[in-house]
């Protein structure tokens, strides 16, 4: 079975917030203390990728979850491949 | 004294929420030339519950009507009045019939039109088959609406109407992120803000619906309809360390549902309620579409199933809350056996691979999953008319926020919300300005939200505590199964949660205001709905009363509306318009 983990990269975070006002299951929290970003709730990830595709410095990630990809790589399906919409699947 | 900054818009028409139901409204606004400005409190379409719309509704548009009313209009609607909008769900004719009626005629032809907007596939993926699936509807939608020419604007968390006399003359709220407050003068307003989930502990919906719309039509005298009327679906995982949410069908495959004696539960109910079908089965060893008609594979040509053993979902979650109530669930759980699913089972579809991620690490091959029911949707909202108009001028409603639920009634309403509302401002408004008394409320309305932003925190007052003791209280007390007793103890902790805690209510910045006012909404919406069903004292479809265990055609043909009145909620009931089919009266269907 997929082991999943998610991890955020500290350094790699600008603190936009972006993920924690995406997420549809509360994952991520803002701390004001140590204004970090927190990953509070990683047990409610549904692995809608939303957060991936927001970060705009790639300080997310989330391993081992499978997902569908096209049989063939067309420029149609390139967002269907990063959405995973095929019937073909494979771990990332 | 409002610390930020004011900011003010002037619009023909206002949409707010950027749903399926708000984009529909406004290009629909914006092509009758009507200058349109769209709001969400969030990123625009990604709280939506259309963009997860295959795990909320499962009536995601379908290519053509739904499977099972495949015959004719006669055919979809009469199946409409006596079971609702959607197959699964039960409220027996309790829908307004009159937009039900327009729902099946438009249906096909308002969904071919998203192929106009850019929209290449007009079918969510059906089922849940993967998060997202509302994202190949959505995305080009709100490209659309950009590339029309709608003014759209994110994170503007809007709370409250503007009233000039009966017209709704625009609405105020505020920028999440940089907490300037916003006045939007509009001549007609679209509601769009879609359901409110939230209040319950269990759903499978995004964190953001709190059902702001309703309390803000409520809050300006608009009566909601139906409130009572939501329902479950009984595949939510509880189970430690994996996420509460709903298990896709293509994982089920091989399932079969136990109580916690280790019995397969559905195949007595089954034969108790008559409902097994000439060609049904009831053996566990088959696969679960055979077994219990599970609706993704209804048209299937794979699986043989032309006799539907069950027609409405409603019986499994009847089935599921039966067996927890009569004392053989485990921690208020059933069982989802998944062991003689092979490895290969899971693959077969996307559903299948969703449910191997969110069972994750989980053993299923030896376990048995906990599983408990989870709201997925409700019927009831803000009381509109099959044009989207409401009680009040200038304000109408589209979408989940009104009367009815699924994307495909979010597509219809928000398509006929927005012509109306456009006509609207085109021929009948007057231009929207603010008088003193309006002026004078707008900043009584700044003063409240500068007080939660002044307030001190308190234990009590931390918005995300309230949340969560609203959705407990709501799941507790007027969950899937509802008792007199029940609610109204689930009324007098929302009356202590109104004293006690949204006094001491704090906000640390205007991100943390939006969590607030959510509170607020919640407070009110979650009050509206245990009302509503303390008021039905009957027992029809997903409405489950225990001390009211029967169904009542004879009083109970009515609609409950709230409403508020000198500062209280009034609870009343208006007969249900029956236009089609008669049910025969006194026809009594024992509930669970």
């Amino acid at each position: 079975m997929p082991k999943i983990t998610i991890s955020l990269d500290e350094t790699k975070c600008i603190r936009c917030l972006d993920c924690v006002e995406v997420c549809p299951r509360e994952v991520f929290d803002f701390d004001d203390k140590t204004k970090n970003v927190t990953i509070s709730n990683e047990n409610e990830c549904i692995f809608c990728r939303q957060c991936l595709e927001l970060c705009s410095t790639g300080a997310i990630s989330i391993d081992g979850v499978l997902r569908w990809k096209p049989k063939t790589v067309s420029p149609f399906a390139r967002k269907e491949r990063i959405l995973g919409y095929y019937p073909y699947f494979e771990i990332i | 004294m409002w610390k930020y900054g004011t900011i003010e818009h002037d619009t023909d028409v206002l949409v707010i929420g950027s749903g399926l139901a708000g984009l529909r409204a406004a290009i629909e606004a914006k092509k009758a030339t009507c200058d349109v400005i769209l709001v969400d409190k969030s990123f625009l379409t990604r709280m939506s519950n259309s963009m997860y719309a295959g795990l909320v509704g499962s009536g995601a548009i379908l290519e053509g009507p739904p499977p099972k009313h495949e015959y004719s209009l006669e055919h979809t609607f009469e199946h409409m009045a006596a079971e609702g909008v959607d197959p699964g769900w039960d409220y027996p004719y309790l829908e307004n019939e009159k937009l039900m009626m327009v729902l099946a005629v438009e249906m096909p032809g308002r969904q071919a039109e998203l192929r106009d907007y850019g929209v290449q596939i007009p079918a969510g993926e059906r089922y849940g088959v993967t998060p997202l699936s509302g994202y190949r509807i959505l995305i080009p939608l709100l490209n659309t609406a950009m590339r029309m020419g709608v003014k759209a604007m994110a994170k503007i968390c809007i709370f409250d109407l503007i009233k000039k006399g009966n017209r709704v003359i625009g609405a105020v709220g505020f920028n999440v992120d940089n907490g300037d407050f916003v006045v939007i003068r509009a001549k007609s307003t679209i509601i769009a803000t879609g359901g409110y989930q939230k209040i319950f502990k269990r759903t499978s919906s995004t964190y953001r619906m709190t059902g702001d719309g309703q309390a803000m039509a409520y809050r300006a005298s608009c009566p909601l309809w139906s409130m009572e009327i939501w329902g479950v679906d009984m595949v939510g995982l509880d189970e430690p360390g994996l996420p509460k949410m709903w298990m896709p069908g293509g994982g089920r495959l091989k399932g079969c549902y136990r109580n916690a004696k280790g019995e397969a539960y559905m195949t007595k109910y089954f034969k108790e309620h008559n409902l097994v079908g000439p060609n049904a089965t009831l053996s566990v060893d088959d696969p679960m579409p055979i077994r219990f008609d599970w609706p993704g594979l209804q048209s299937s040509k794979k699986y043989p199933c032309h006799q539907y053993l069950v027609d409405n979902l409603i019986h499994f979650w009847t089935a599921a809350v039966k067996e927890v109530h009569e004392g053989r669930g485990d921690r208020g759980c059933v069982y989802l056996d998944l062991t003689r699913n092979t490895e290969e089972d899971w693959f077969k579809s996307g559903g299948g691979v969703q449910g191997l991620n969110l069972l994750r690490d989980f053993d299923w091959k030896n376990n048995w999953v906990h599983i408990q029911p989870l709201m997925i949707g409700h019927i009831g909202g803000i009381e509109m008319d099959e044009e989207g108009r409401t009680d009040l001028k200038g304000l109408y409603v589209a979408g989940e926020a009104g009367e009815g639920h699924a994307m495909h009634h979010a597509n219809v309403t928000g398509a006929r919300a927005g012509r109306s509302a456009a006509i609207d401002a085109t021929y009948l408004a007057p231009e929207p300005k603010l008088g003193v008394e309006e002026q004078a409320w707008i900043e009584e309305k700044k003063e409240m939200l500068q007080e939660i932003l002044d307030r001190k925190p308190s234990p009590e007052g931390d918005p995300k505590e309230i949340k969560r003791l609203i959705g407990e209280i709501m799941w507790k007390y007027a969950g899937p199964l509802k008792s007199g007793e029940g609610l109204n103890k689930a009324l007098k902790e929302l009356e202590k949660i109104r004293k006690k805690n949204l006094p001491n209510l704090y906000a640390k910045n205007s991100r943390r205001l939006r969590e607030a006012i959510e509170v607020i909404n919640m407070v009110l919406v979650a009050e509206a709905v245990a009302r509503s069903a303390l008021h039905r004292t009957e027992t029809r479809g997903v409405h489950k009363r225990l001390d009211y265990p029967r169904r009542d055609d004879k009083n109970w043909l009515k609609n409950v509306l709230v409403k508020e009145e000198n500062g209280e909620m009034k609870v009343y009931i208006k007969p249900v318009e029956l236009i089609w089919d008669r049910p025969s009266p006194g026809v009594a269907k024992e509930g669970c």
